[in-house]
């Protein structure tokens, strides 16, 4: 079977379930006792199993073929598992991950699961007789709700017990064929082998639950025709009789639906047919989501920006046409179109969630290898974000949490003699603000000490001794996000070599957002990456400068004034313009975007760039827009602060402007105030401000 | 570039009083001219940003890029060009036809600008010049600088 189409769904799954366990199994750990966790656990890695043996891949199938073992083992017993199975069922998914990668670069495997197995046996070896005949044999139970069901539905419940011939050669054919004669006479919604058993049984009794409307005898006789049958027994499950048991007694119920919903087409071929009767509950489940690729998405996104501009030329063209009939057809048009863009919307939208699952397991990890004691707190879990974002979110998330477990939170001994708690707590927390999504790294650790950042940086020769001496804390959070500065006496191996908080700070500015680092000494640290909720739609302030239309992110916008109701002075040959809360610089649009001045301008928009605020004079105010942004041909962006652009209602093309990069802009010129490390150069002598 | 023997089809404009082409596979459409929307590029042959169904999109003023003069009229078209991933538009005077021209007609340059001519298509008494359309996106920092 040729597979290779299937590839990119299956790395993309594959990568997605190992998440997925990694997060369940710490979450294990924690909780053992937590029987939706496990049942959790058990369902992915039997679709992983599922997925990689129809790929082909048959170490990958091999070692979660044992793991599944260890999870059943799991699901019969409470307790949970040991540290030390803990470890080895991590180790397994790092192995597992690490194939899947290797498989996604080479197409090969490259996994030798035998000394993993050979370790997960080791946990196994101890399972007790009744779970080696469950596992020989493979139940899947009736539950309540599929019983309820049936019987809602006016079908009575027959208990069918089939004892095969003792000298059968083949009875998982004959249990299949026996499953697929009941099926004629109505639904299986329970069976002994297992659907996903069936393959492998070699017993000589069967046993069905089948929801139908025909008599005892009809299902009987039917079951009778099957060779190799010995004997068939059809009784009546009385409808206050509770489902049937196991042969174990374990919480089959809950198991009977997982184990349905797990059941994987591919792998239970052969027992199609209990297959579907069983999976009633599957069906609904596996139709509730759809894989889509991203790119597709964003076609889509792109699509349904094109029929907003047509949408819109539309409504120009017809506004003066007195024609009722139109007028209605263009509203009704109107109306579905927005529908339409806000479920396009929605769609790219994915919960952060996505990022934070990777982070249980990292903490554990890092924790455990640093001596240290820390509890993670995951707050706003399934705050939404575009897609676009999450994805880029990782790495600058990671290693902030890194940052935050190897510099900020102490050693348990260190904790406990300065009287905090001996477990430290680092929270991630996302949550919505506005247009915008807060995502937040915060420990309780000791904070950033300005002190040592100070001599870090000398060393660096990022500042003087001079500087050193008197820096603050905003100072020193500065300095940590100058290129090359890491606070560690020694580089770890953990919290990376040579990227630092810069290369977080510029990948957050590639996204639209802004990192900001607060700490208190002794009381921890939090960190705040600030993002636009989606890069595909922005709500600016639409304004004319010198003719052009451009647009301001409305986030970034704090105000709007007239020029003639304010001071305007000259500082150093700069204007500035004297406000009550502060002066401000004050940038001639026309002149910043390189165009001709045209007349009279008299309105100012106060924008806020990442760290102080402008005045930025314009033409006229156009109105608030929702704008569906492109990104502009390098040759025109480079250069210009401006971040994008979009295609106006009539045609026409605004630029966004980049607030960030025009505020900066300021600071290549004499007036700024050396404020980071980035500028060491800057004269200094330009803070003292002479007054016009 | 073209394999032996093999005929390539180009689409052939004026600039000026000359005339060049670019193949047929590698023009997207042709659009009559509007005014694009100016930005302020340090490129002086960067005349703008138009939409072309949503996408913005550069537009460039070949004319100026290869040192011709040429003026807007009503028969001024705006050539769309995609290489790679990129699209462009570069503005010329006027779009005359589609031609066939044989491998065998194109000429090596003579030590010309061998940074945007691909190739000369000597027809008769006519000269096409064949532009490269990958240097149309051509790296501008370094055309800036240079």
């Amino acid at each position: 079977m040729d597979t290779s189409e299937y590839m990119p769904m299956f790395l993309a799954e594959a990568q997605e379930h190992l998440q997925e366990l990694n997060v369940a199994i710490v979450e294990l750990e924690e909780d053992s006792s937590n029987q939706e966790t496990v049942d959790g656990i058990f369902r992915i890695a039997h679709s992983l199993k599922g997925m990689s043996a129809t790929m082909g891949f048959s170490a990958i199938a091999e070692l979660t073929h044992v793991m599944e073992d260890v999870f059943e083992l799991l699901r019969q017993r409470t307790g949970g598992l040991g540290h030390d199975a803990i470890t080895t069922v991590l180790a397994c998914l790092d192995a597992l991950s690490a194939a899947v990668e290797s498989i996604e670069m080479t197409g090969k495997e490259n996994l030798d699961p035998a000394p993993l197995i050979q370790q997960l046996h080791e946990l196994i070896r101890d399972r007790t007789p009744e779970q080696a005949v469950e596992r020989a044999g493979g139940a899947e139970m009736p539950n309540q709700v599929v019983l309820d069901a049936a019987r809602a539905a006016g079908a009575r419940i027959l208990h069918v017990t089939v004892k095969l011939d003792e000298e059968v050669m083949m009875p998982a054919v004959r249990a299949h064929m026996v499953f697929a004669a009941l099926n004629d006479h109505g639904e299986t919604i329970g069976c002994i082998p297992s659907p996903e058993a069936i393959e492998n049984f070699q017993g000589h009794v069967i046993e069905a639950w089948v929801a139908t409307e025909h008599e005892e005898s009809a299902i009987a006789s039917t079951a009778t025709r099957v060779s190799d049958v010995a004997s068939v027994e059809v009784e009546e499950m009385a409808p206050d009789e509770a489902p049937p048991v196991g042969p174990l007694e374990v919480a089959v119920a809950a198991a009977a639906a997982a184990a349905a919903e797990v059941d994987e087409p591919a792998l239970a071929s052969p027992a199609a047919a209990p297959k579907a009767a069983g999976a009633g509950a599957a069906g609904s489940a596996s139709a509730r989501t759809v894989r889509v690729d991203a790119e597709r998405l964003d076609v889509l996104m792109h699509l349904m920006g094109e029929l907003v501009i047509h949408r819109t030329a539309v409504e120009a063209y017809t506004a003066d046409i007195s024609s009722p009939e139109l007028q209605h057809a263009v509203q009704n048009l109107t109306r579905s179109s927005q529908s339409l863009q806000s479920m396009v919307m929605q769609v790219r939208m994915i919960p952060v969630d996505v990022v934070f699952m990777r982070f249980p397991r990292l903490v554990r990890d890092l924790s455990t290898k640093l001596q240290k004691d820390v509890e993670l707190e995951l707050l706003g879990r399934d705050t939404e974000l575009d897609r676009t974002v999450v994805d880029s979110l990782g790495d600058p998330l990671v290693h902030l949490v890194r940052n935050s477990l190897d510099h900020g939170l102490e050693p348990p001994d260190v904790r406990v003699a300065e009287g905090k708690t001996r477990t430290g707590t680092l929270t991630i927390a996302a949550r919505h603000a506005g247009g915008s999504v807060v995502i937040e790294v915060r420990d309780d650790g000791r904070g950033i000490d300005p002190v040592a950042v100070g001599k870090k940086a000398v060393k660096s020769g990022l500042i003087d001794e001079e500087t050193a001496a008197h820096l603050d804390m905003k100072g020193a959070v500065e300095l940590l996000f100058a290129p090359g500065f890491s606070t560690a006496e020694t580089t770890s191996d953990i919290s990376g070599r040579g990227v630092g908080m810069d290369a977080v700070r510029a990948k957050i500015r590639e996204l639209g957002g802004e990192v900001i680092m607060e700490s208190v000494q002794g009381k921890g640290t939090s960190s705040q990456i600030r993002l636009p909720l989606t890069l595909a739609i922005v709500s600016a302030l639409q304004v004319d400068i010198a003719g052009a239309p451009f647009a301001l992110p409305i986030d970034r916008v704090e105000r709007t004034l007239r020029l003639s109701d304010h001071t305007v002075r000259s500082i150093a040959g700069r204007r500035v313009l004297s406000l009550e809360d502060g002066v401000l610089p004050l940038i001639e649009g026309a002149e910043v975007f390189g165009r001709k001045p045209t007349g009279e301008h008299d309105l100012i928009v106060i924008v806020r760039g990442h760290d102080k605020r402008i005045g930025l004079t314009v033409d006229q105010l156009v109105g608030q827009r929702e704008l569906v942004t492109r990104p502009l041909p390098p040759v025109v962006s480079d250069g210009q602060p401006v971040s994008g652009g979009a295609v106006l209602a009539d045609g026409q093309i605004a630029l966004i402007v980049d607030c960030d990069a025009l505020a900066s802009d300021l600071s290549n010129t004499p007036l700024s105030v050396p404020r980071d490390g980035r500028q060491p150069g800057t004269d200094a002598s330009a803070s003292k401000l002479v007054t016009a | 570039m073209a394999d032996e023997n093999q005929a390539r089809q180009l689409v052939v404009f004026t600039l000026g009083a000359e005339q060049y082409a670019l193949p047929i596979e590698q023009v997207h459409e042709i659009i009559r001219y509007d005014e694009p929307r100016s930005v302020a590029s340090p490129i002086a042959w960067v005349r703008g940003v138009i939409s072309l169904r949503g996408r913005i999109v550069p537009v460039y003023d070949l004319a100026a890029r290869l040192g011709l003069s040429s003026e807007l009229t009503d028969q001024t078209k705006i050539v769309i060009v995609e290489a790679g991933d990129e699209t462009a538009g570069v503005i010329v005077d006027e779009v005359d036809e589609v031609l066939t021209v044989e491998d065998a007609d194109f000429e090596e340059v003579p030590g010309a600008d061998s940074e945007l001519i691909d190739a000369i298509a000597k027809l008769g008494d006519r000269l096409v010049v064949l532009l490269k359309p990958s240097t149309i996106f051509a790296n501008t920092e370094e055309l800036v600088t240079a």
